[in-house]
């Protein structure tokens, strides 16, 4: 088999957030609906929303259950966004909120704003809602919740009468509704995870369970797992995105042991292994056509010249300034014979110069810039610049006056400075030529004995290699404080700071504490520093370069051999972050690689977390042992109806695999019946909708809702938490 | 690009709740257009099918809920602004008086495991069978021991607070 062709690897894009869909209108409210009475059917979750009327068979808005209200500074407008409206506008993207603080919801003013979404989304137009509503709400829901829901819908929407109930149970109705007066159901929604047993019709809350993990603890952990993993990932990672990779790549293990070990090996990996492609802008190198190559090198050409002659002219005005002021210079000079010397002085003060010898050295300066000048456009070469001389310097003290002292001391100082240049440069002088001579040898020695050379360097590697691994384990031992180098470092340190002498040296003349007159004693405190790695630059150039030469001239040394070489590819923590890809160790990741995610053991962990909460920590049952422990609290005939009719239901029940191993285990927890099949675990037929529907369903069962429902007199004489107990909802306590 | 494909029919698009019956649906409509010719009724803004996609000029007009008028609500009442907490809540509703069968929102809670449980790895999520005495992290071989001996303390506080190990200072 050829094993070189590369395989194609497929790629997941990622998006970096949610499009927007629009919600559709509808405007048929007077010709079918007003003054009928329809029930009104309103799904309100956490996730989201879905409201329609009961005589449909499903619900006409599903929409994300959120508001965004801000004002836009620009127009000066308020705004408010409803549901997936949000996803329409920047600001609103930002500005999201929920009406709910977990499953349950306690922002009556965001719940105003989406029920009014959904009334005008249905065109509703009358002057109250006259129709009965039927809505769902968490599991045991707190008094003041629900009194805050019956306050808006009874006080704000006038609606004659409301019924609440469990969206799980619905789901259960809608499932086989002849079957749902026995049953467990599993909602598998989005904070919980809630296992609620139904016995003859009636529901046992009291002993139902609630597991912490749902769809939205599932994404916050796939976010926490992704950026642990990628560290450095270039991009921001988000709770949506992460959401989606749990919808599209998440599956339950039916043996999660056995599966978790398969992905160690690379064939299976290979085929299990999901890379998410993060979009990425890649830096755009132009190339330009010929002719706008050479209309650019025109205009940098025209640039130069237009520079040149600027610079022309200004040296031109220079040398004419210059000339004007020998001019005056030399005139003054001459001057000195004509004039008294208290006036030549005063005329020497206004030009600014202090002495006569001033005036000189300027004559001299500026004489020199300007014949440099000349020559330069005239193209004559300069002569050689002398050495500096320093006459003064020789002569002794004595023999000089006042202002040739001064002039001495000036002239020591220009000669100290530039004899300390001379040597400098002489010294850098000779060390290139010593490490040009001893790259020589090492060339020469190259070529006439090439395997003794590389033995040699090789050598010289180990050795240094040795040492960074001894200073390294050094390095850690001390870290731990048991261990024998830590217990030597107290013991000097303990020495060091004891002012009592040590026993032995009790000699005579000799009690005092001779340390630090020697240079050496103070290496002590480089023993006992546990952090020295002031050479650790150093030796790790020098390593550097001898890894250098070796991979240069020796075939066999390649990257993966030298020190900080990448994880080998057949590791399992490479492909583990990289894949099985295409992967070149000396280039590292290209560009592309680098926006890559790679989506393994996490597809498995994240949904495992229902089985086993342990694995994020959370100290609860897993759905087995959860629904294990349900069933003990039934007698053998409620149990064996029970498992009868399990049914799973909710958002995260369509992670695919989680029925088939939620069936096994099942039979793993029940009594052995090797001949039929005494129980069954089966997905709801829409896990999304069945909630709905199953409400739709009891709410044009008009005498049921009669029965059921509680009216504006019931809610004005018992207040806004009393509900009437049926089998789809929860308990009045 | 070298060896790479972009998976069929993945093209930059979520897909969120729609799964069953639509699936197949999914690939030429919009789950509005496809919602919308089920149900009896017109719909009064024709919907655009499958033309839509980022948030550049969308076909239909979003509803500013600030400038319409709403005629179903009775005038004058408001929803409070004050919101409390769901902890608030539950703390006040604890304090009261219930019966012990009663089941209430803290107390339907799963009870701890008395299974013993499974150690996983938390740096590759394997099976761990061992644990690093000194960051108490488990880890499921010495290649990954190499990599946890090197991080720093943030790094190893934060893999144990995957699992809700981390030491907290309260």
């Amino acid at each position: 088999m050829d094993m070189e062709v590369d395989e194609e690897v497929v790629l997941h894009p990622m998006q970096t957030e949610k499009a927007f869909t629009p919600t559709p209108d509808y405007s048929d409210y007077k010709e079918a609906f007003a003054s009928t009475g329809t029930p009104l059917v309103i799904d309100n979750g956490s996730w989201q929303c879905r409201a329609g009327w009961a005589t449909e068979d499903r619900p006409r808005l599903v929409f994300d259950n959120q508001m965004a209200k801000f004002r836009d500074r620009k127009a000066n407008t308020s705004n408010t966004y409803i549901g997936n409206d949000v996803y329409a506008d920047v600001l609103a993207r930002s500005n999201a909120r929920s009406a709910f603080d977990g499953p349950v919801m306690c922002n009556p003013e965001i719940m105003e704003a989406v029920l009014d979404y959904i009334f005008i989304k249905l065109g509703i137009d009358a002057d109250r809602i006259a129709h009965p509503l039927i809505m769902t709400e968490p599991v045991c829901v707190p008094h003041y919740n629900r009194n805050l829901m019956s306050e808006l819908l009874f006080e704000s929407y006038q609606v004659p009468s409301v019924t609440y109930g469990i969206d799980s149970l619905f789901s259960l109705y809608a499932n086989g509704p002849e079957k749902s007066k026995d049953g467990i159901v599993v909602s598998a929604g989005h904070h919980y995870t809630h296992m609620i047993p139904v016995s003859q019709g009636k529901v046992h809350l009291e002993h139902a369970k609630r597991i912490s993990y749902g769809g939205e603890p599932a994404s916050e952990y796939m976010l926490k797992l992704m950026q642990m993993k990628y560290p450095t990932f270039p991009m921001k990672m988000t709770t949506t995105q992460s959401e989606s990779l749990l919808i599209n790549h998440c599956y339950v293990a039916k043996d999660y042991l056995g599966e978790l070990a398969s992905y160690e090996d690379p064939e299976v990996f290979k085929t299990k292994d999901r890379v998410i492609q993060f979009p990425f802008v890649a830096p755009v190198v132009e190339e330009k056509s010929e002719e706008e190559q050479a209309r650019l090198a025109a205009k940098r050409k025209e640039q130069g010249r237009r520079l040149q002659e600027q610079a022309a002219k200004a040296r031109l005005e220079k040398l004419i300034q210059r000339e004007q002021e020998l001019e005056q210079y030399n005139g003054l000079k001459n001057s000195k014979t004509t004039l008294k010397k208290a006036e030549w002085t005063e005329q020497l003060k206004s030009m600014g110069f202090k002495e006569e010898t001033d005036l000189d050295a300027a004559i001299k300066t500026t004489d020199a810039a300007i014949r440099r000048a000349r020559n330069k456009e005239l193209g004559i070469e300069e002569e050689e610049k002398e050495p500096p001389t320093f006459p003064l310097v020789d002569i002794p003290d004595e023999e000089l006056s006042e202002l040739d002292r001064k002039e001495k001391k000036k002239q020591r100082l220009l000669k100290a400075s530039h004899d300390a240049r001379m040597r400098a440069k002489a010294a850098k002088a000779e060390e290139t030529a010593y490490q040009e001579a001893l790259a020589r040898q090492d060339a020469e020695r190259r070529e006439k004995e090439p395997q003794k050379w590389l033995e040699d360097m090789h050598a010289k590697r180990k050795e240094l290699v040795d040492k960074i691994k001894a200073k390294k384990q050094l390095r850690e031992q001390l870290s731990d404080r048991r261990s024998h180098a830590s217990q030597l470092r107290m013991k000097s340190i303990a020495a060091l700071a004891s002012d009592a002498p040590p026993p032995k040296r009790r000699r005579k003349g000799q009690d005092e504490d001779t340390f630090g007159q020697d240079d050496e004693d103070w290496m002590v405190y480089r023993e006992i520093s546990r952090e020295d790695d002031s050479e650790d630059e150093e030796e790790a150039n020098q390593l550097n370069e001898y890894e250098q030469q070796l991979l240069k001239y020796d075939p066999e040394f390649l990257h993966e051999h030298t020190m900080n070489a990448y994880t080998p590819k057949n590791s399992f923590l490479h492909y583990y972050t990289n894949g099985l890809g295409p992967y070149d160790p000396s280039i590292g990741l290209s560009l592309d690689q680098t926006y890559q995610l790679h989506l393994n053991v996490e597809r498995i962990r994240v949904p495992e977390v229902l089985f086993q909460p342990g694995i994020t920590g959370l100290d609860q049952t897993g759905l087995v042992e959860t629904m294990q422990d349900i069933l003990k609290r039934f007698d053998k005939q409620a149990r064996d109806r029970l498992v009868q009719n399990i049914l799973v239901t909710g958002g995260m029940a369509q992670v695919p695999g989680l029925i088939d191993r939620l069936d096994q285990s099942v039979r793993s927890i029940l009594p052995f019946s090797p001949d039929q099949k005494n129980y069954s675990v089966r997905k709801a037929q829409d896990c999304l909708l069945d909630g709905w529907r199953g409400a739709a369903m009891v709410a044009r069962d008009s005498e049921r809702m009669n029965k059921i429902s509680v009216t504006r007199q019931e809610y004005e004489e018992y207040g806004g938490s009393y509900i009437k107990e049926h089998g789809l909802g929860n308990a009045h306590s | 690009m070298g060896p790479y494909r972009v998976a069929k029919g993945k093209q930059a698009r979520v897909r969120f709740g729609r799964k069953g019956k639509d699936d197949e649906e999914d690939e030429q409509n919009t789950g509005a257009s496809s919602m919308a010719s089920s149900i009896t009724g017109s719909p009064t803004n024709s919907t655009n099918g499958g033309a839509l996609t980022e948030q550049t000029a969308p076909a239909l007009p979003v509803i500013n809920m600030a400038h319409i008028h709403k005629p179903f609500k009775k005038p004058g009442w408001h929803a409070s602004k004050k919101t409390k907490n769901l902890k608030q809540i539950i703390t006040a509703d604890k304090a009261k008086e219930w019966k012990t069968s009663t089941p209430t929102y803290w107390n339907i809670e799963a009870l701890p495991s008395m299974t013993p449980q499974k150690k996983y790895c938390d740096i590759t999520g394997l099976e761990a069978r061992y644990t690093d005495p000194k960051t108490r992290l488990r880890y499921h071989s010495t290649e990954v021991y190499q990599l946890i001996k090197n991080q720093p303390i943030g790094v190893v506080q934060q893999y144990l607070g995957l699992r809700n190990a981390a030491v907290v200072l309260k």
